[in-house]
């Protein structure tokens, strides 16, 4: 093993590292479909960190708490996705900056 | 029954008044016809009541409880008193003969309903006044009384001049009555009544002091205001404005002397006082001189005229001030006989003339209205005091008292100098010499309306001296006769016709001019320059302080205020979702720092 015994610090950091990029996709990318895709990098990211913690402290909760963050980006991505093909069939286009016309 | 006929006689002129107003408008005719007949009755009651009972017993009408609060007690109650029955016949008397008079004045106006509406309400307030029996329902009348004058003045509504006279009456007559109700609240604290009948016993418990000065000086007031004495006189000859009936009734023969009227019904508060007596009878002394000097330049027939009621009525307020009101209360009724016959008379000449009213337009009247000339003749042969008619016998009984105050009689003897030299100039050059204007040389006699009500007015005028006035009025005729102020006197006002005959026999013009006297020593200007200039600068910087400050710039400020920043924070909203996503977390982390910073992530 090049970086030996695995532990809690490489989980967070790999969390971290999932997470960065989810922000990234989501500030920086402008098709909506990659910026949900990004988003449920983020989702996942935390979930990843819920997880090691529980498993290395020995908690049950965040374990289960995770379940529900699942069940739950489950129905965001149903919700978003059905927005998104709305939002399509109308501007004919998924670009979030030319879906701008909730401003002054 | 009969102690309800005050109550008749009050209500029956405000029957005709309301009847008028709201169903009879329309129909001219039919409501001079009521207000007229209205007004008879109330005559016919008076008189019923003057002579009912013995002379110096009282009619007592039914009180009705009306305010009790506090301990302050105030009945609606009517008074049957010698004096209220003489001055309620006196009111209803003249008013009635200037009810007939007006007919025939106003026979071609349009609204005369709304007249003859306004004048029975007049009325009914100044009855009100005469029979009311407290300070309190007195004060209501005193003040219906001001709104009928405010309405009578202002009648001909399309002259700007009428609505500013009338407005002028309405506010000076507002500072003399807030002096009026000091003194009743005044009269209440000090005595715990304020009614008539109760005064003189209450009085008598109270030693003199300067509350007892004060009250009196708040009554006087009122007077000062109703009565149009100094400083609040420069109302009355403006009132002018209005159609002479209303001059003639209001403003010379009854509305006027209410104030005296008044000071006679409190006469025991003001007797407690000798400072309120010296300056009731001062005031009156001064006033006495000062409108008869300014009638002396004047042009106008009745603002001549008007003067010399200001000047005749400040008799009447010497008189109270020197303490004989009997004496007072005679000459208000001779003052009325004349001063309304020389008014009637007076609008006569104007109504045959065609409005014309300075009298320097006038001339040569005297042939083509010999019976105006005649009756306006013997009314100043009254006003004048000269034997042996009305006035004189008035005038002397006031003279009299006089006999020990040389000051005051002084300045009255030449007031009555005056008021010889300015009548004698009115009508030589209102009715002698050549016609001065077309208007005076087809001027012509009145209407039988308007003639006999002068008729009637000239006998009283001669004989009214005669009456047993005092007899009725309850005060014994005590005064010393020939005393040396009767002679002097009357040389005075014998001698001030000779002067006016020089000068004004041949005149075409003035041939006097003194400017102080033409503008009425400057009272008027003065009270612009101090009162209402002084006013209008306050109006201004108020204006000013709600303009800037408040509407500007807190209303207004605080809407620019709004206004502006939503202008600024709307611009954050670009519409960018990925610009929110970037400042949300770029919030977050500025949080987390903080938050670091604290600690509370360690």
């Amino acid at each position: 093993m090049i970086f030996g015994e695995i532990t809690l610090g490489h989980y967070l950091a790999l969390s971290s590292l999932l997470f960065l990029i989810g922000l990234a996709g989501v500030i920086l990318r402008r098709s909506l479909l990659i910026i949900m895709m990004s988003l449920e990098l983020l989702l996942n990211a935390a979930n990843l960190a819920l997880v090691a913690v529980g498993r290395f402290q020995g908690l049950p909760d965040p374990q289960v708490a995770v379940f529900f963050v699942i069940t739950v980006a489950a129905a965001e991505v149903a919700l978003g996705l059905a927005i998104l093909v709305a939002i399509f069939r109308i501007k004919k286009t998924t670009a979030a900056d030319q879906l701008a016309t909730l401003r002054f | 029954m009969i102690a309800y006929l005050p109550y008749l006689i009050l209500l029956l002129p405000l029957l005709a008044a309301v009847s008028i107003r709201v169903f009879l408008h329309p129909f001219p005719r039919i409501s001079v016809a009521v207000s007229t007949f209205a007004c008879l009755g109330s005559f016919v009651g008076s008189l019923g009541m003057l002579f009912s009972g013995s002379v110096s017993g009282e009619v007592v009408a039914p009180v009705l409880p009306w305010i009790e609060w506090a301990g302050f007690k105030a009945n609606f109650g009517l008074m049957g008193d010698p004096l209220a029955r003489g001055m309620a016949v006196l009111v209803s008397g003249v008013a009635f003969l200037v009810h007939i008079y007006s007919i025939g004045y106003l026979e071609k106006d349009p609204s005369r309903s709304r007249f003859f509406a306004e004048l029975s309400l007049f009325l009914f307030s100044m009855l009100g006044i005469v029979l009311a029996d407290n300070l309190v329902s007195m004060f209501i009348f005193w003040e219906l009384v001001g709104l009928s004058s405010y309405l009578l003045i202002g009648f001909w509504v399309e002259r700007p001049a009428a609505g500013a006279a009338a407005n002028k009456a309405f506010l000076v007559n507002r500072v003399g009555d807030f002096g009026f109700i000091l003194g009743i609240l005044g009269a209440w604290a000090l005595f715990g009544t304020v009614g008539f009948a109760d005064l003189p016993s209450r009085v008598a418990g109270v030693a003199p002091g300067w509350a007892v000065t004060a009250v009196g000086l708040g009554l006087f007031c009122g007077c000062l205001g109703k009565s149009a004495q100094f400083p609040l006189h420069v109302w009355l000859p403006d009132s002018m404005e209005g159609p002479t009936p209303v001059s003639s009734l209001l403003h010379a023969a009854t509305m006027v002397v209410a104030g005296v009227y008044m000071l006679i019904r409190v006469f025991p508060i003001l007797e407690l006082s000798q400072v309120t007596m010296t300056t009731i009878a001062w005031v009156g002394g001064v006033m006495t001189l000062l409108p008869a000097l300014i009638a002396c330049q004047q042009n106008d027939i009745k603002r001549i005229l008007a003067y010399s009621t200001l000047s005749e009525i400040a008799y009447m307020v010497m008189a109270v001030g020197l303490g004989v009101t009997g004496p007072a209360m005679y000459h208000l009724v001779t003052h009325a006989f004349f001063k309304c016959l020389l008014f009637l008379a007076a609008g006569s000449v104007i109504h045959g003339c065609h409005e014309e009213q300075d009298i320097w337009k006038m001339g040569g009247l005297a042939k083509r209205m010999p019976f105006t000339a005649f009756v306006l003749l013997l009314g100043t042969i009254a006003l004048c005091g000269i034997p042996p008619v009305s006035g004189f016998w008035s005038k002397d009984a006031i003279f009299a008292a006089m006999a020990h105050s040389p000051g005051l009689a002084a300045v009255s003897m030449a007031a009555g100098f005056f008021t010889s030299f300015f009548m004698l100039r009115m009508i030589l050059v209102a009715f002698c010499g050549e016609p001065k204007s077309d208007a005076a040389r087809h001027a012509h006699e009145g209407s039988f309306f308007m003639i006999a009500p002068m008729a009637v007015l000239a006998l009283l005028s001669v004989v009214g001296g005669l009456l047993p006035v005092e007899k009725y009025l309850g005060y014994s005729h005590a005064s010393e006769h020939a005393s040396w102020t009767l002679w002097l006197s009357l040389v005075l006002a014998v001698a001030g016709f000779v002067p006016a005959y020089f000068f004004y026999r041949r005149a075409t013009q003035d041939p006097l001019n003194f400017v102080v006297l033409r503008n009425k020593f400057y009272v008027d200007e003065f009270y612009q320059r101090v009162f209402v200039s002084t006013q209008d600068s306050f109006g201004r910087l108020a204006d000013a302080f709600e303009g800037w400050v408040v509407r500007g710039f807190l209303v207004r400020g605080s809407g620019v205020m709004a206004r502006a920043s939503g202008q600024g924070l709307r611009l954050v909203q670009c519409g960018q979702v990925q610009v929110y996503a970037t400042v949300f977390i770029l919030g977050v982390l500025v949080l987390l720092g903080w938050l670091w910073k604290q600690g509370a992530l360690r």
